[in-house]
């Protein structure tokens, strides 16, 4: 998704316009959220306000285009979390029971039998197979569309090592979902 | 093989994973790949990306924005202020008090309200100079809209770069039938942040009044040849105080230095008129 305008809207945000705020939310608060969900955070929500409220105290001082401006909100986001997780001194929940069921239509087949009716909650539950730096990997590419430059900028890491991360992460679902296909 | 060739194996195995890898997170991957099985399980977590927020939901978000916005501007109004020469500082903490006020209001109750609280305002308020100002531009009798009171909110705050800016955008897309106007302003706005007339801060005041009049009034009596021409007097280097451009009024040793919070012109000033607003008796 793209911002028509950028610039201006970004403009007018950092003036505090609500219409632009309202523009900013709509297009990045879907993924915000999503990618708290993904990575087992308790009130996602909640977290994302936090977030915005943070954006906005620093927005003046942001000079960038939509594809910087996007993943210096997940740098934010990413930190957020994190200082989350340490005040709580605790791994985030990881059975989200809560969570919205967005059911997944799958046609099925006998090489797919694995991924039949795969909703977000069970696509989330399956990634507790990662690690870590995977799942944080999996989820700012998939779920926040950053790509690999941004993704490695928002986790502090070499590129190098963001697509060693999701390789393996990748190798270890694909296992999962080989396994969970041979034990139905 | 040598150990060398399964390095470049290795590297090779990799390069086509991370192009596939790359295809399966855009949606475009081959079915034959060793990824399809992965294909569903990503479409499944891109789901939690493409799911809406509820409407409370965007509102809240919008609202903690704001309310952080609010807050930190009235930390910086409350700050500890560095001494100034004793002459300067009644007219600054006024000022700071008004752009405070205003800030804390635009953000907290939207423009409408301040509006509201501005006309209840009496001389001696902080309010006062804010309710004059809006019934010269008409704010809180309907002849302005919110954009135009973000304009001179960002003037009063001093922001002339962007308050130019935010006029340019409004005159572009409210008055689009004077483009020569909206690009003199986004010109204006760009001498003003690379530092252009940062010493002829009254000269630049007294042309930022006359916008303001030009951008209140009706789309019919708008003069976008003057807007244009005044705009491009903003940020000359050969404008000094007391030298505006030619054919304009000087602004005179009495032109106060909170020009920008006192009317910029009187509310039965003619809009299409092409002079200065002029303030003095």
């Amino acid at each position: 998704m793209t911002i028509s305008g950028f610039d201006g809207v970004l403009a007018a945000a950092q003036e505090g316009s609500e219409w632009a705020w309202d523009i900013l939310v709509r297009d990045v608060g879907p993924r915000l959220v999503g990618f708290f969900r993904t990575r087992g955070v308790a009130d996602p929500e909640a977290l994302a306000g936090d977030v915005f409220a943070d954006l906005a105290r620093k927005l003046t001082g942001f000079a960038g285009d939509e594809s910087g401006f996007r993943s210096w909100v997940f740098v934010i986001a990413y930190r957020r979390m994190s200082d989350e997780w340490r005040r709580q001194k605790r791994r985030p929940r990881e059975t989200p029971d809560d969570l919205t069921t967005n059911s997944l239509q799958v046609a099925p087949s006998a090489e797919t039998v694995a991924l039949e009716a795969i909703g977000n909650v069970e696509a989330i539950r399956m990634l507790r197979v990662l690690t870590t730096d995977q799942r944080d990997v999996i989820a700012l590419r998939v779920v926040a569309e950053l790509t690999l430059d941004e993704t490695a900028q928002v986790v502090g890491k070499p590129v190098g090592a963001v697509k060693a991360l999701q390789r393996r992460g990748l190798a270890a679902l694909r296992r999962e979902i080989e396994r969970q296909g041979v034990s139905r | 093989m040598s150990t060398s060739d399964d390095y470049l194996n290795e590297m090779r195995l990799h390069q086509d994973t991370d192009r596939d890898i790359e295809r399966l997170f855009d949606g475009t991957l081959d079915s034959a790949s060793d990824l399809a099985p992965l294909t569903n399980l990503v479409a499944s977590l891109r789901g939690e990306a493409n799911t809406a927020l509820d409407e409370e939901v965007v509102a809240t978000f919008v609202q903690s924005a704001s309310a952080a916005l609010s807050r930190q501007r009235a930390a910086v109004g409350a700050a500890p202020r560095v001494a100034r020469p004793r002459a300067s500082s009644r007219g600054s903490l006024r000022r700071r008090v008004v752009t405070t006020a205003m800030a804390a209001a635009v953000f907290v109750g939207g423009m409408s309200g301040m509006a509201i609280a501005a006309d209840d305002a009496k001389p001696g308020d902080a309010l006062y100079s804010i309710d004059r100002a809006f019934e010269a531009v008409g704010i809180g009798d309907g002849k302005a809209d919110e954009r135009l009171a973000e304009v001179k909110a960002l003037f009063d705050a001093g922001d002339v770069p962007r308050g130019l800016r935010h006029a340019a955008n409004l005159v572009e897309v409210h008055r689009s039938d004077h483009p020569e106007a909206s690009s003199a302003l986004s010109d204006a706005a760009d001498r003003m942040s690379s530092g252009g007339g940062s010493d002829q801060l009254v000269a630049v005041r007294e042309m930022v009044a006359g916008l303001l009049t030009q951008l209140s009034a009706r789309a019919s009596d708008f003069d976008g040849p003057l807007v244009a021409d005044l705009a491009r007097g903003i940020g000359r280097s050969d404008d000094r105080p007391g030298s505006p451009p030619a054919g304009r009024p000087s602004s005179g040793p009495g032109s106060s230095d909170n020009r920008l919070a006192d009317p910029p012109g009187r509310p039965d000033s003619t809009p299409g008129s092409r002079t200065l607003p002029d303030d003095k008796p």
